[in-house]
């Protein structure tokens, strides 16, 4: 019988093995979910303070691999352990994410629209999709970025992100609509 | 704008900020689970904290019960309570009691009528093997002067 390679093992058994105690399971699982997790702490905070947040949340999900919940996808639950270790690490600095690189708070007017640039300024254009995510976490609060992240980058269900942010659907919708809501202006 | 063309944006603008990949990473977080390895199998391992709870508040639960029936016993419930169980139910009565587990002592007891009025004397236990019983003679003499010192005419009862 020819063995699975790595890439091709579900999470569950992934799961299954590091409940036994074997790290060599959870290591695909690092291996798996490290580059998304370092994005997503990317998005407020320095690179070597997400990559501190992204060693925190795989030793807070080794320890607690135990209260893991099968209902959810592994990537969902681990989102939880990351959304808190951000969050707390928010509270700790007292300072609006990714400001600290500005140290002014972006206005949604200062912002060139992007339909509105002339054809000529390709580089501009691509230049502003780069930064778009950096605009974004400047301009809205902290809990709405994350939904969006969630909902559109890494394609979570309103239920997910619910469980994530240990909010309501009908909250998550609030914090989408809202969000959306004032990208409009920056994306149309 | 549309849904789809929205949310293909937002992935594109993501991926484009993707950063070169430090493979360090993997090596510090694998460094740090087998650290929390290390640490676990040296540590002693104690019961989980729930069976800890649990122990403790039924530990309490039977503390409090029997706190709460040893509250509740009148002072002949507690001295009959450490005696054998069919001992305790049929003996409540002290005197019978004494006579029971305690054979050599005894009471005495005779009714006299003092001015009308029927009384019984009970003179408490006596230790058979030590004192000699008091002769109803001697009893009735102690009345007889109590009689003679309120001036009131006695009749006895009980010869």
């Amino acid at each position: 019988m020819s063995q699975i390679p790595e890439s091709q093992i579900p999470d569950s058994t992934l799961v299954t093995q590091a409940l036994q105690g074997d790290s060599d399971g959870f290591e695909v699982l690092v291996l798996r979910y490290q580059s998304t997790l370092l994005r997503y702490f990317r998005l407020y905070h320095s690179r070597e303070d997400a990559a501190d947040l992204v060693q925190e949340t795989f030793l807070q999900a080794w320890k607690g691999i135990s209260r893991y919940d099968s209902r959810w996808c592994f990537s969902t639950w681990l989102y939880t352990i990351a959304s808190r270790q951000s969050a707390m690490l928010l509270r700790k600095t007292m300072r609006h994410p990714m400001r600290g690189c500005s140290e002014m708070p972006v206005e949604l007017e200062e912002i060139p629209q992007l339909a509105t640039l002339p054809a000529d300024s390709h580089l501009e254009r691509e230049e502003e999709r780069r930064n778009l995510w950096t605009k974004i976490t400047a301009l809205l609060p902290w809990p709405q970025t994350e939904t969006l992240w969630l909902f559109y980058v890494e394609e979570k269900s309103l239920r997910e992100i619910a469980f994530i942010q240990k909010r309501t659907v009908s909250g998550v919708k609030t914090l989408l609509f809202r969000a959306r809501k004032t990208l409009q202006k920056l994306l149309k | 704008m549309n849904e789809s063309d929205f949310k293909g944006y937002l992935q594109i603008a993501a991926r484009e900020r993707e950063e070169p990949f430090s493979v360090s990473l993997h090596a510090r977080v694998m460094e740090a689970i087998e650290k929390d390895k290390r640490i676990k199998s040296c540590q002693p391992r104690f019961f989980p904290l729930w069976v800890r709870f649990a122990a403790a508040a039924v530990l309490l639960l039977v503390l409090g019960i029997t706190g709460w029936n040893l509250h509740k016993m009148s002072p002949v419930q507690e001295e009959t309570a450490f005696m054998p169980p069919s001992v305790a139910m049929e003996e409540k009565n002290s005197m019978e009691l004494v006579e029971r587990f305690c054979p050599w002592k005894s009471t005495v007891e005779t009714t006299v009528e003092i001015a009308g009025v029927k009384d019984t004397m009970q003179v408490a236990s006596f230790d058979r093997e030590h004192l000699p019983l008091p002769s109803r003679q001697t009893i009735k003499e102690v009345w007889q002067e109590s009689a003679d010192i309120c001036s009131m005419p006695v009749t006895w009862l009980l010869e």
